[in-house]
């Protein structure tokens, strides 16, 4: 008896441990770095009730070989991933911020994803480089997301 | 300001039209037989969709252009220190972004002026929205078998189109009902205490209206556009006049730019350059406050208005059904089931075009009060006037009125953008009716006209009328309408 309940507690603090290691189930792993593969991704806190605007940092940026990127900026839970606004680099050259002032910032109207999202729980920040000319795939592009926050209406 | 709905005005069941054409016309006020020309000034930006290449607003600019390309780059009036004023200085992802190239593109607007030698140069600017394909006047390399001084090799194409997920209407849509300047116009620099010189540059968060249609038309165009060196295309100024005049549109919608004097207090200094005597500048400084109110500034972007009182007052002095202003040829539209062959035949005149001037004569003429002068010279009105319009001797229709509508017919819808209003038979068909003498319509088509100008519908040169019957349900339909005239008067 006593070796079957030690197997039992064994096997729950196992699996405690799994969970525990795994995150909340609606967390994603960060993954600031964007190419045309890959989007980059970032967890956030979950916004307060007056936050309708999601801020956007990026620390760097490289352009394309050939052509142009677009980054198209969603909000997700899950797989589930509205998108709440898109934007092209303008001055288009690369950029690396060597301190946060440096940054570039971007703010999007999330109002309409957070109603059909919720702000119960925290959300992932995604953004996707995509080509802005189907005829030039943007290969080397990168971009780094510094951080992202909500924000409420100035 | 109280405004009357132009629909009340027509209809209101009728009774409002009809004791307004009371006041106004069984009364026999007066038109001034004198042509009343509007003089704007300001001058007005106008959309480059509407021009024709040999517009002379785009011949005055090719003028400017290549005058100032020949200039050495230590001339501050040339096209590279232009530019480099752009690469140097322009401040983009900050509250400072909407008002500097404000103050940017006025300076160089006066030096346009200047090399031209057209007093009355005003910036055209390029609607994307109305139309996203890069101006023809930019686009050819040659013009008049001259190389053309707009066009700029480096650009990815010269037949570029931007993407309405970034400039259509539904987007545009989306910025205006921004209420939020720091929201519009990008916000303040992080972290900004002060309106040190410092922190022009200095990063904010871009808002949708700059990262949206203003980053995406550069990238777009690529080549020069691309960088911060961008003004040395020549179609940079006729984007960024669209950008500032988007802006004047949000403030027009009652939208408020920030009260912050961290904003309303920074001075742009030393950065700009009016043209001075023969070869020389003088520096342009001025604080934001000081670049608010486009018409202090010497431009506008569409139409004067009046307040209701005195376009009241001006009808009530100077309305004269026998001493036409400015009457020119109407040109009528075709309706889908009635026969508006009548209408252009027994007592109407020839089909006409009504044209537009923009030319407003001296207000003291009129002798207004200083108050209702001032008032006067600040806005107009654009009246169209239906005459004795004689009732259906049977059955009544509903008239619905257009401007400059290609093709109206009984089922263009009343949200089309040329619908103006519309006017009816009060009465008719029925026993009852008034068979005293023809009623005469005001119609206040001035909102209708400054909207068409908006969405890039020239209407400088010809306003043309429609007026379309429409069946009424449940009325036995008209078969004809006769109306004696139609004028158009502008205050």
């Amino acid at each position: 008896m006593r070796s079957a309940a030690i197997t039992t507690m064994t096997r729950a603090a196992v699996l405690a441990t799994f969970v525990l290691a795994a995150g909340p189930i609606s967390a994603q792993p960060n993954m600031p770095v964007a190419t045309p593969e890959r989007a980059a991704s970032l967890t956030v806190a979950a916004p307060a009730p007056a936050a309708i605007f999601l801020d956007v940092w990026i620390k760097s940026y490289t352009p394309p070989e050939q052509g142009q990127v677009e980054a198209v900026v969603s909000l997700a839970v899950g797989d589930n991933a509205l998108e709440v606004g898109r934007f092209t680099f303008f001055p288009a050259g690369p950029f690396v911020a060597r301190e946060a002032r440096e940054e570039r910032g971007y703010r999007f109207d999330a109002s309409a994803a957070l109603a059909k999202l919720g702000r119960d729980k925290p959300l992932t920040i995604r953004v996707a480089l995509l080509a802005a000319d189907a005829a030039k795939p943007p290969r080397g592009a990168t971009l780094t997301l510094s951080r992202a926050a909500f924000s409420p209406r100035p | 300001m109280s405004r009357i709905d132009r629909r009340s005005l027509l209809q209101g069941g009728g009774a409002l039209a009809l004791t307004a054409a009371a006041t106004t016309v069984h009364a026999q006020p007066k038109i001034s037989n004198k042509a009343i020309k509007v003089q704007l000034s300001p001058v007005l930006r106008r959309s480059v969709n509407t021009m024709a290449l040999n517009d002379p607003m785009l011949e005055a600019y090719r003028k400017a252009v290549a005058k100032m390309r020949t200039l050495p780059a230590t001339d501050k009036r040339s096209w590279e220190f232009q530019a480099q004023i752009h690469n140097n200085h322009c401040p983009h992802g900050n509250w400072f972004f909407l008002p500097w190239h404000r103050a940017y593109l006025l300076a160089f607007e006066h030096i346009c002026r200047e090399f031209s030698g057209k007093p009355d140069f005003a910036l055209p600017y390029w609607d994307w929205t109305g139309n996203p394909q890069l101006p023809a006047a930019f686009a050819t390399q040659d013009y008049n078998g001259q190389p053309n001084p707009l066009f700029d090799a480096n650009r990815s194409s010269q037949s570029v189109t931007i993407s309405p997920t970034y400039v259509g209407a539904m987007k545009m849509s989306q910025i205006y009902a921004e209420t939020s300047f720091e929201v519009f116009g990008s916000t303040r620099p992080s972290g900004q205490n002060s309106t040190a010189a410092s922190w022009q540059r200095a990063n904010g968060l871009k808002g949708p209206f700059e990262s949206g249609p203003h980053d995406h038309v550069h990238t777009t165009i690529n080549g020069d556009m691309m960088q911060l060196i961008s003004p040395r295309d020549p179609i940079f100024w006729l984007h960024h006049c669209n950008i500032d005049r988007i802006w004047d549109h949000w403030n027009s919608l009652g939208r408020a730019n920030t009260s912050d004097n961290l904003w309303r207090t920074f001075a742009f200094n030393g950065q700009f350059f009016n043209p001075s005597g023969a070869n020389g500048t003088t520096a342009y400084n001025t604080t934001i406050a000081g670049v608010l109110d486009i018409l202090s500034l010497g431009y506008r972007y569409t139409l004067p208005r009046f307040n209701v009182a005195v376009t009241v007052a001006l009808l009530n002095k100077f309305i004269n059904p026998g001493d036409p202003v400015e009457r020119i040829p109407l040109t009528w539209g075709a309706a889908a089931k009635i026969n508006v062959a009548t209408v252009a035949q027994g007592k109407l005149a020839p089909p006409q075009k009504i044209k537009f001037t923009n030319a407003i004569e001296s207000f003291q003429r009129l002798n207004l009060t200083a108050t209702v002068a001032k008032q006067a010279q600040a806005s107009s009105r654009i009246m169209l006037f239906i005459r004795n319009a004689e009732k259906p001797a049977e059955g009544n229709v509903d008239v619905r009125v257009f401007v400059n509508h290609p093709n109206p017919t009984a089922d263009t819808s009343v949200r089309d953008r040329h619908y103006a209003g519309s006017f009816t038979f009060f009465g008719a068909g029925h026993d009852h009716a008034d068979h005293g003498a023809n009623p005469s319509y005001m119609l206040d088509i001035t909102d209708t006209v400054s909207n068409l100008q908006i969405a890039g519908i020239d209407l400088t040169k010809d306003i043309n009328v429609q007026l379309v019957p429409v069946p009424i349900p449940g009325e036995k339909t008209a078969s004809e309408v006769k109306v004696g005239s139609i004028e158009v008067a502008i205050f």
